[in-house]
C-alpha cells in the first residue's frame, strides 16, 4: 500500500531522515514511534507529499506522491500535529468545504459530509459553529475532515495529545473503525500506551534511521527470541532460583507467583522448561507466549544498540534482515 | 460556487445578510446625502466616490489579500489547504477574489453609484469605461502583490508576525498608490502620447494595456508561487520570460527618438539590478535546496538541477551580459550619439568612466550578492536580509564619504563602483572581496552539510 524507498532529508546541518525504506501493508494501524527529534514529523510530512526529500521516493497505491502532489492528496488524509479549523463555519459548512476541496463530485457533497459526520459521531453537532467545540469535538471534526473523501491512507500526527483518558478511548474506537473500514492508517506519537490500543505494527525511528518496523506481539520473535509468561498456582520463593538455573533465559520480571521470561523461538525447548518446572513442583497454572507490549518492543529496541536495515517482505508485509 | 470551494468558503465567511445590508445602508445614504441635498458639484462626487472606491481597494483589499494566506497560517489551517485536492491555480483565484470579495462589494458599489451621477451629467462612457477598468485592474494587481509578498514572506518563515502581514500590505497598497499616481498623471496630461520603441500611443490606453499586462504577469506569478508551496517542481522558464519582457519593455520606454543603441540599453540594465537585488531578497537562501540542485546536476539531472537554480542568479547572470554588450557598444569617448535623455546628462559628467564604473559596478553587485549568501548561511538567517541590506547601506554611503573625506576620492573604489585613473586601484579592491567572500561563503555552505552530503557534493 505504501512504499517507501530510501528517503533521504536534510535539514542545515543535520540529516533528518537516512535513507529510511519500508513498505506498509495495507489494513494496518503502524505506530510511528521515536524520540522527539527523531525524524517522525519529517518521515509523514514527506510521505503526505508536504516536503520533498533529497532522495527516495514515497508511492501510495501505485503513485509517486511527489510527482503529482495533489492527486496523491485525493488518496490520502493527513492530520498535522497542530491542525486548525475554520471556527466561523459551522460543522456541515467544514465538512462540506472539505468535500469539495478534496474532489468529491458535487452531487456527492452532501452524502460524503453526512456520512464522515456519523463516522466520527457528529452528527448532533452539525449546526454547530467549529469555535465552539470542545477539544475532542474538534479532533474529530478535524479527523472527519480528514477522511471525508473516503482515502485509502490516513496519516495522523501526534492525534491524541491534548485529549482526555475518555476522548482517547473514543480516538482509539474510531481508529479501529477506520482500519476495519478499508483504511491503511499510520500514526505517530511519543505517548506509547496509547498507541498501543490500535496499532498492529510499530515502526522505530530514531536520529532519522529505521531501526525496526514489525508486527506488534511479534518483534521479540523477529529476533529470533520469543516472550513467555509464567503463571503459578501456589506462590513460591524458589521460582528464582529454578528460572536462574535454566540455561539462555533472560528474566523480564519476576515475583513468587508470575515471571515473564524471553528466551528461543524453540518449542522443544519452551516444553522443556516446562518439564523441569513441573518437575520440581512448581504449580504451574500457564505458560504462554506474552504479547510485546508496544512500550516494551520499544524499550528492546532502543537499548538493542544499533540501527538495523529494514526491508519490505513476508506475510504481514514487513520482516527484519 | 463556480466550481471553487475556496472561494465558496471565503463567502461564507465574509458575506451574511447583515454585511451585505450594512454595505448598502451606509453607502447608499453617504450617496443619497450626496445628492439629495444639491451641495456638491457633480467633479466633487466624483472624486468622492473613486477616492472611497481607493481607500477600500487600497487599504482594506490589499490587507485582506494579505491576510488571506497569513489567517490560514496563524490558524493552523494552511497545511490542511495544501493536503487537499485543490490546484494552485483555484487557490490564488479562491483566495485572492475570495478573501477580498467583502471590499470589492463596498467598492464597486461606490464605483457604481460614481458613475451613475456622472453618467447622468453627460460624461462620456467610453472614457468612463476605461477609468474604470483601470481603476478595478490597479485593484487586481495591488492584491496579487499583497498575496504574492505574503506568499514569499511564507516560504521564508517570516508570516507568523503581523508585522509582516502589514509589510505585504504595504507592498500592494504601494503598487496601488503608483497606478493611481499614473491615471492622475493621464489626467492631467489629457491626449498627450507615451512613446515605445519609437511609436506613439494613447497615454491612457497604453497605461490600460500596460496595467493588463503586468496584472496578468503578476496573477501568473502567483499561480507559480503556489505551485511551489504546493510542492510542484517549477522550472524557472516563467521567470526568464518575465524578465525578458520586463527588460524589453523598459528598453521600449528608453527608445525615444534620436537615441542610440547604447542608451536603450541602459534601461534594462537599470532595471536587471534592480531585479537582482529584488529577487534575492525574495527566495528564501537555503543551503540544502542548493546542495540538491548542484548534486542533481553533477548527476547529470538538469531538468530537476533547473528546479533548484535560483532566480537571482538567472537574474544577475542576464544583467551582467547585458552590461557586457553595453560596454562593449559604448562609445570610448564623448559625443553626441548619446542622445538627450537621463544617460546624456550622466555622460557629460562621468562619460569617459562609465565603462568602467559599469564593469566595476558588475563586480560589486556580485560582491552585495556574496556578501547577503554569507549571513544567510550564517546563524542569524532569519534576519539576513535585513542586517545585510543595512551593512551594505552604510558601506555605499556614510562609509564611502569618510573613505573619501579622510584618503581621497581615488580611494573611493574601495567601497563603490569608481573609476580612480588606474585599473588595478579600480578593480583591485573589489576582485579581492568578492574572492575572500566566496571563499568564506564557500566555508559556511560546507559547515552545514552533514558529512555524507559534503562527500555527495
Amino acid at each position: 500500500m505504501i512504499d517507501i524507498q530510501n528517503l533521504t532529508y536534510d535539514y542545515p546541518g543535520r540529516r533528518a531522515l537516512d535513507n529510511v525504506s519500508a513498505q506498509i501493508a495495507p489494513l494496518t494501524i503502524t505506530a510511528l514511534v521515536g524520540p522527539n527529534g527523531a525524524g517522525k514529523s519529517t518521515l509523514l510530512r514527506i510521505c503526505a507529499a508536504l516536503d520533498r526529500p533529497f532522495a527516495g521516493s514515497v508511492t501510495i497505491d501505485g503513485l509517486d506522491v511527489h510527482d503529482d502532489p495533489r492527486a496523491a492528496h485525493r488518496r490520502m488524509g493527513f492530520l498535522p500535529d497542530f491542525f486548525g479549523l475554520y471556527d466561523d463555519l459551522t460543522v456541515q459548512q467544514c465538512l462540506r468545504y472539505r468535500a469539495q476541496a478534496q474532489g468529491v463530485a458535487s452531487s456527492s457533497v452532501v452524502a460524503a459530509a453526512q456520512r464522515a459526520a456519523e463516522r466520527l459521531d457528529l452528527t448532533d453537532r452539525l449546526k454547530e459553529k467549529a469555535g465552539t467545540l470542545s477539544r475532542g469535538l474538534r479532533q474529530r471534526l478535524a479527523i472527519a475532515q480528514a477522511i471525508i473523501h473516503d482515502p485509502k491512507v490516513l496519516m495522523l500526527d501526534e492525534p491524541a495529545s491534548g485529549l482526555d483518558p475518555e476522548a482517547r478511548i473514543a480516538l482509539a474506537a474510531v481508529l479501529r473503525r477506520l482500519r476495519d473500514d478499508g483504511m491503511t492508517i499510520i500514526v505517530s506519537s511519543h505517548i506509547l500506551a496509547e498507541l498501543e490500543d490500535y496499532s498492529t505494527h510499530m515502526m522505530i525511528i530514531r536520529d532519522g534511521r529505521l531501526v525496526d518496523y514489525a508486527p506488534l506481539g511479534q518483534a521479540a520473535q523477529t529476533l529470533g527470541r520469543v516472550r513467555l509468561r509464567l503463571d503459578l498456582a501456589d506462590r513460591s520463593d524458589a521460582l528464582e532460583t529454578a528460572l536462574h538455573q535454566i540455561a539462555d533465559l533472560t528474566i523480564i520480571s519476576l515475583d513468587a507467583g508470575h515471571a515473564v521470561i524471553e528466551m528461543a523461538d524453540d518449542s522443544l525447548a519452551h516444553a522443556a522448561l516446562l518439564k523441569t518446572l513441573v518437575g520440581q513442583d512448581f504449580k504451574v497454572a500457564s505458560f504462554a507466549p506474552d504479547r510485546l507490549g508496544l512500550q516494551d518492543a520499544y524499550l528492546t529496541h532502543v537499548k538493542s544498540g544499533a540501527p538495523q536495515k529494514i526491508t519490505a517482505g513476508g506475510s504481514a508485509g514487513v520482516s527484519l534482515q | 460556487m463556480i466550481g471553487n470551494p475556496e472561494f465558496t468558503r471565503n463567502l461564507w465567511l465574509q458575506f451574511s445578510w447583515q454585511r451585505v445590508l450594512a454595505a448598502v445602508v451606509v453607502i447608499g445614504i453617504l450617496y443619497y446625502a450626496g445628492t439629495a441635498t444639491g451641495e456638491f458639484a457633480t467633479s466633487t462626487m466624483a472624486n468622492a466616490g473613486r477616492w472611497i472606491f481607493n481607500i477600500i481597494i487600497g487599504f482594506w483589499g490589499t490587507r485582506r489579500a494579505a491576510d488571506a494566506l497569513a489567517e490560514e497560517v496563524a490558524g493552523n489551517t494552511w497545511e490542511t489547504q495544501r493536503m487537499s485536492g485543490l490546484s494552485a491555480w483555484q487557490m490564488v483565484w479562491g483566495k485572492l477574489l475570495g478573501g477580498t470579495a467583502y471590499p470589492w462589494f463596498c467598492a464597486l458599489l461606490c464605483l457604481a453609484l460614481t458613475d451613475i451621477v456622472l453618467l447622468q451629467a453627460g460624461a462620456n462612457a467610453s472614457d468612463l469605461l476605461i477609468l474604470n477598468l483601470d481603476l478595478i485592474l490597479s485593484g487586481l494587481l495591488a492584491h496579487a502583490v499583497s498575496l504574492g509578498v505574503a506568499l514569499l514572506l511564507l516560504r521564508k518563515a517570516q508570516l507568523r508576525r503581523r508585522l509582516m502581514v502589514t509589510f505585504a500590505q504595504i507592498c500592494g497598497l504601494l503598487v496601488y498608490g503608483n497606478t493611481i499616481i499614473g491615471d492622475l498623471n493621464n489626467a492631467l496630461r489629457g491626449p498627450e502620447t507615451v512613446v515605445w520603441f519609437g511609436n506613439a500611443y494613447h497615454t491612457a490606453l497604453f497605461h490600460l494595456v500596460s496595467l493588463a499586462v503586468f496584472c496578468a504577469w503578476a496573477w501568473f506569478g502567483l499561480y507559480r508561487l503556489m505551485r511551489a508551496e504546493l510542492q510542484y517542481s517549477n522550472v524557472p522558464w516563467v521567470w526568464c520570460a518575465f524578465l525578458a519582457f520586463a527588460m524589453i519593455y523598459a528598453a521600449g520606454l528608453a527608445d525615444q527618438p534620436g537615441q542610440t543603441i547604447a542608451a536603450i540599453l541602459g534601461a534594462p540594465v537599470g532595471l536587471g539590478v534592480i531585479l537582482v537585488y529584488g529577487s534575492f531578497l525574495a527566495e528564501p537562501k537555503d543551503a540544502v535546496r542548493y546542495r540538491w540542485g548542484l548534486a542533481a546536476f553533477r548527476q547529470g539531472n538538469l531538468a530537476k538541477a533547473l528546479t533548484f537554480l535560483p532566480l537571482w542568479l538567472i537574474t544577475y547572470v542576464v544583467t551582467a551580459l547585458l552590461a557586457l554588450v553595453l560596454i562593449a557598444l559604448l562609445p570610448a569617448q564623448p559625443t553626441a550619439e548619446i542622445g538627450q535623455t537621463w544617460l546624456a546628462s550622466w555622460w557629460q559628467e562621468y562619460g569617459p568612466h562609465t565603462r568602467i564604473m559599469l564593469a566595476a559596478g558588475i563586480l560589486f553587485v556580485a560582491r552585495d550578492l556574496l556578501f547577503l549568501l554569507l549571513l544567510n548561511f550564517g546563524q542569524w538567517r532569519q534576519r539576513a536580509d535585513i542586517a545585510g541590506i543595512l551593512y551594505l547601506l552604510i558601506a555605499y554611503f556614510p562609509l564611502a564619504w569618510i573613505v573619501a573625506f579622510v584618503g581621497g576620492p581615488h580611494l573611493l573604489s574601495l567601497v563603490l563602483p569608481y573609476d580612480s585613473g588606474n585599473a588595478v586601484l579600480t578593480f583591485g579592491p573589489v576582485l579581492v572581496q568578492v574572492a575572500v567572500l566566496a571563499v568564506f561563503v564557500r566555508q559556511r555552505w560546507r559547515a552545514q552539510a552533514v558529512p555524507a552530503a559534503i562527500a555527495a557534493a
